[in-house]
């Protein structure tokens, strides 16, 4: 069985052994972790990670040192934090969409990933990944306290504005899906913080859910599957997950929620991708901690189906090296047959 | 409370700026906060209670609710427009000394760090319960806090961080401010950061959300 199958498998709740796996770097945590190996490092081959994906978040241009311009022509200040960032100056400071030109889906850079994804790895799990989907998205163009006033004061205009970027979207994975080698759509937005959602479950129904639907529509009709990343405390949204056709929620925070039993609940109706603290363990665990928890998630979640292993995020700069080696060698060494 | 007080404890607590505002909906055409600020100092009441049984009681009631998942972030913007709206007619009371701040607080987003909806949103909370809040931004080091702390005798500090790679900054930090103000609070908050972590530190407080910040804050001045 390929990766992609296996991956598929899991993802529809199959029982998979090996159980899938991604493990994916921030920039500061790849350069640190391939110091500490002393030469090189590839974050597909040298974790042996089921899933590759072909980013809007990379191929954008460095207009100045450390500043680079998005798809959208936002510019993003890179200069503290290179793999996110922060946005340097919202285009947007007024209700209003005059002047502001929405980006063709001409010729963008992650058509050129999705080729060299489709030839280079051809038995991973192939993502686009569309990163700040929609309410991301929208806030930066207009700012985040700019959307949040706004989708009270003034809601035809963000209902406007989020209109335009799901016609965006949906061009997007078209497009990309006329390349072939996809297997999957993921969406990125964070709703929610640590405590609990951002704008609240009545204003997410209103403003995201139905365009949510809408681009797993399109998706679907591509016959892609659907992952949907979104940090934070979410877990009340999840059934709306499940209602619009999301397939694979990531990344399934031990901080926010009770995962075994949020995994309990929802078993056989979505999956879950992540689930190994980014917050806590990895950084702060001993590498028995870490070799703890990664193997109470492979065999109370993985044996089950519906489940892929990974930290519950891209792998940050304060890991310890050594946490990092040990979940890479229990994510490729698995020795027991779930089956 | 008298009736008027209470009006405004309502508009802020709904986030009813002002006449025009189209929200909240239930309230359209209705005088706001701004309206019914300038009406009570029109008939004579003391700036100090239009703050403190007014204004600061709806932005207590909003930070009650936000730390109990009954309204999100949007409707805490509302209430902060609201509250800010009306404080500008409160504004030449504080100048003349008529009205005082219940004190001090610096806020700042520490050094390695850009992000600022976390402090935003405590610095608005602490704002709107009566304090002068002193923004120092996002990216802030050591020096900065002190000198900050120098320039405004008796405040007390907030330290925010989004990231555990950023959050361990707090530390060093917090040992420059208690070389140089030994008296000086310091609470911290941020998505990683827990009363663990506060412990580890020696932090004074760590708050999940910004209401207990704030109570934390009043406690020192009662």
């Amino acid at each position: 069985m390929t990766k992609k199958e296996s991956f598929i498998k899991a993802i529809t709740f199959g029982k998979c052994f090996p159980v899938p796996y991604v493990i994916r770097f921030t920039v500061e945590a790849e350069e640190r972790y391939r110091s500490f190996l002393g030469g090189t490092f590839d974050e597909i081959l040298d974790t042996g990670s089921y899933v590759v994906f072909s980013q809007t978040n990379s191929g954008w241009t460095e207009v100045r040192p450390g500043y680079f311009k998005d798809y959208f022509g936002i510019t993003w200040n890179k200069t503290k934090d290179r793999t996110l960032g922060i946005v340097d100056r919202y285009p947007i400071d007024k209700p209003s969409l005059k002047g502001f030109q929405f980006p063709s889906t001409d010729d963008l850079p992650v058509f050129k990933y999705i080729e060299r994804n489709k030839s280079d790895f051809p038995d991973h799990f192939h993502f686009l990944s569309i990163g700040f989907t929609l309410f991301e998205r929208a806030w930066s163009i207009v700012g985040m306290e700019n959307l949040m006033l706004w989708m009270l004061m003034e809601p035809e205009f963000i209902h406007d504005l989020l209109d335009n970027i799901v016609e965006y979207n949906t061009k997007l994975i078209q497009e990309s899906a006329k390349i072939g080698g996809l297997d999957g759509v993921r969406f990125g937005d964070d709703w929610a913080g640590q405590n609990g959602l951002l704008i609240g479950g009545d204003l997410w129904r209103e403003f995201i859910k139905p365009r949510l639907k809408r681009m797993c529509d399109v998706a679907k009709a591509e016959n892609l599957y659907i992952g949907q990343h979104c940090c934070g405390k979410v877990e009340s949204l999840i059934p709306d997950m499940i209602d619009v056709g999301i397939d694979v929620f990531d990344p399934f925070q031990p901080e926010v929620m009770d995962i075994y039993d949020v995994f309990k609940n929802y078993h056989g109706k979505i999956s879950f991708l992540g689930g190994l603290s980014i917050q806590k363990t990895l950084p702060y665990g001993s590498r028995k901690e870490v070799s703890d928890a990664s193997y109470k998630l492979l065999n109370e979640l993985g044996a089950q189906g519906g489940y892929i292993f990974s930290p519950s995020h891209a792998l940050t700069s304060d890991i310890p090296p050594e946490n990092i080696r040990e979940v890479i060698n229990i994510a490729s060494n698995q020795s027991r047959d779930f089956q | 409370m008298s009736e008027i007080l209470e009006k405004i404890a309502y508009c802020v607590e709904f986030g009813k700026i002002n006449e025009q505002s189209p929200y909240p909906p239930d309230m359209k055409g209705q005088l706001g906060a701004d309206e019914l600020t300038k009406e009570a100092l029109d008939t004579g009441l003391a700036a100090e209670d239009i703050l403190k049984k007014g204004l600061v009681v709806g932005m207590e009631r909003i930070g009650i609710k936000f730390r109990e998942n009954k309204v999100f972030v949007p409707q805490v913007l509302m209430s902060a427009k609201a509250m800010s709206t009306a404080m500008e007619h409160l504004k030449p009371f504080f100048q003349s000394g008529d009205v005082k701040r219940s004190g001090i607080f610096i806020i700042g987003t520490v050094a390695g760090d850009l992000h600022d909806i976390g402090k935003n949103l405590v610095s608005m909370m602490v704002e709107g319960n009566g304090w002068e809040v002193v923004d120092l931004g996002t990216d802030v080091s050591a020096e900065k806090f002190v000198n900050a702390i120098k320039d405004n005798p008796g405040s007390h500090v907030g330290l925010s961080a989004l990231l555990t790679t950023t959050m361990v900054n707090m530390e060093q930090i917090l040992k420059e401010v208690r070389a140089a103000s030994p008296e000086t609070r310091v609470l911290i908050g941020g998505a990683p950061v827990s009363e663990d972590f506060k412990n580890k530190i020696g932090a004074d407080f760590y708050s999940p959300d910004p209401q207990g910040a704030v109570e934390y804050l009043n406690s020192l001045v009662a």
